[in-house]
């Protein structure tokens, strides 16, 4: 099997199965021919292969083994293969234009903001330095994987109002309670629950202009914050970042940050952490846009107004 | 781990391969540096982004619309093959 065989989507059913858009029509026209029909909204997370004008052809609920996902994929191949080729030679199907998109459910990349892609882990103390981390999770020592979306307008709060060499300024509210709320989190297991309001113990971040160039301005970042939902759940990592301002651009070509610290708990969707206290490492930096997997909305901002800090 | 398992699945059954990291570390609560400096910073950089093949599933060309798939998909004579989860797939962790 290849990858010429199919053309590979995915998409966040949270969103897909509750927008009332042609997108979302089109997408429960064919979960409904599955065994998963989402009774009372409930998920329709699954594997579907199917036609471009809506016949399912395969499925599978998330299980299994690779071979009997590979027999799911042979299978619905093979009925594709078999329709009538009006519907399966090139351009064979009309496909309408998309709808006007359901602006409940839709999240749009921010124009001429900042997109920062995020990873987490789990790590070890090794000597003076940290390792990769070693846990009981299938799965739960690989880098966790969100986006950072910063407005228009937050990014001009990032530019240093006084461009000399040692002027520190904090960084500004919103970016610095985003960051905290949505990022410093451990999400290597599945979704977290984000950290609210009144988890934000201790939150500083600041900036501090470390070079003026002719074509750039830049900056370190530092930070400590504290997060705690009560004795079991808890974050307290240091910040260190290194940001780089291009004022003939208006746009940053470097945003690098690096939190670190002992994490302690889990939340409901994110169980087997480890026991007790455990070093955990965030790593930021820009996103690359000319990827669509790249353009996708962060986890947090499906709660839009909290994620904006609009609450 | 839902997430995890299928790409899994992807990885080997569109690229024909998958790397698992096994750090050999042992288990210790971490000493947090009182100072980070940048050195420091490089080398967790580079622990904790994923490490080579860890994001086999970043080399399929993922579309992120079901309308995009099903021009892409019409105009090529192609099935669609649509991955959906609760939490993006491609970035809920």
């Amino acid at each position: 099997m290849t990858r010429a065989d199919f053309v590979p989507v995915c998409t966040d059913d949270w969103y897909t199965r509750r927008r009332k858009d042609s997108e979302g029509d089109f997408f429960r026209k064919v979960a409904d021919q599955s065994p998963r029909k989402g009774l009372n909204g409930g998920t329709r997370q699954g594997i579907y292969v199917f036609t471009a004008d809506g016949e399912l052809l395969g499925y599978k609920n998330h299980g299994g083994d690779a071979e009997v996902m590979k027999k799911v994929f042979l299978d619905a191949k093979a009925k594709f293969d078999k329709l009538p080729e009006s519907r399966r030679k090139p351009s064979g199907v009309t496909v309408p234009a998309a709808g006007k998109p359901d602006a409940n459910f839709n999240r749009i990349l921010p124009e001429d903001g900042i997109v920062l892609k995020v990873h987490g882990r789990i790590l070890e103390a090794k000597a003076e330095t940290f390792v990769k981390g070693t846990c009981d999770f299938t799965g739960g020592d690989q880098a966790s994987r969100d986006y950072c979306w910063i407005t228009a307008d937050e990014k001009k709060s990032l530019i240093p109002p006084k461009a000399e060499v040692g002027f520190c300024y904090a960084l500004p509210e919103k970016i610095a309670q985003r960051l905290a709320r949505f990022h410093l989190i451990d999400n290597t297991r599945g979704e977290p629950e984000f950290w609210k309001k009144e988890h934000v113990v201790a939150n500083k971040i600041t900036l501090t202009v470390t070079a003026v160039k002719d074509d750039a301005i830049e900056l370190r970042l530092d930070g400590e914050v504290k997060l705690e939902a009560g004795p079991k759940l808890g974050f307290e990592p240091k910040l260190r970042g290194n940001l780089r301002y291009i004022p003939s651009k208006k746009a940053f070509d470097q945003f690098d940050i690096v939190a670190l610290g002992d994490y302690r708990g889990e939340t409901t969707y994110t169980p087997g952490s480890r026991e007790g206290r455990k070093p955990f490492g965030i790593s930021i930096g820009l996103a690359d846009l000319t990827k669509p997997s790249e353009r996708i909305a962060p986890q947090g901002v499906r709660d839009r107004d909290p994620y904006l800090g609009r609450d | 781990m839902t997430r995890v398992f299928i790409l899994g699945i992807f990885s080997s059954l569109f690229l024909g391969g998958f790397c698992y990291w096994l750090a050999a570390a042992p288990s210790s609560i971490a000493p947090v540096p009182e100072q980070m400096t940048a050195a420091r910073m490089a080398e967790l950089q580079k622990v904790i982004r994923p490490c080579e093949g860890e994001d086999a599933f970043d080399k399929i060309a993922w579309l992120t619309t079901i309308h995009e798939a099903r021009v892409k998909a019409a105009k090529e004579g192609k099935p669609i093959l649509l991955w959906e989860m609760d939490g993006h797939p491609l970035g809920c962790g």
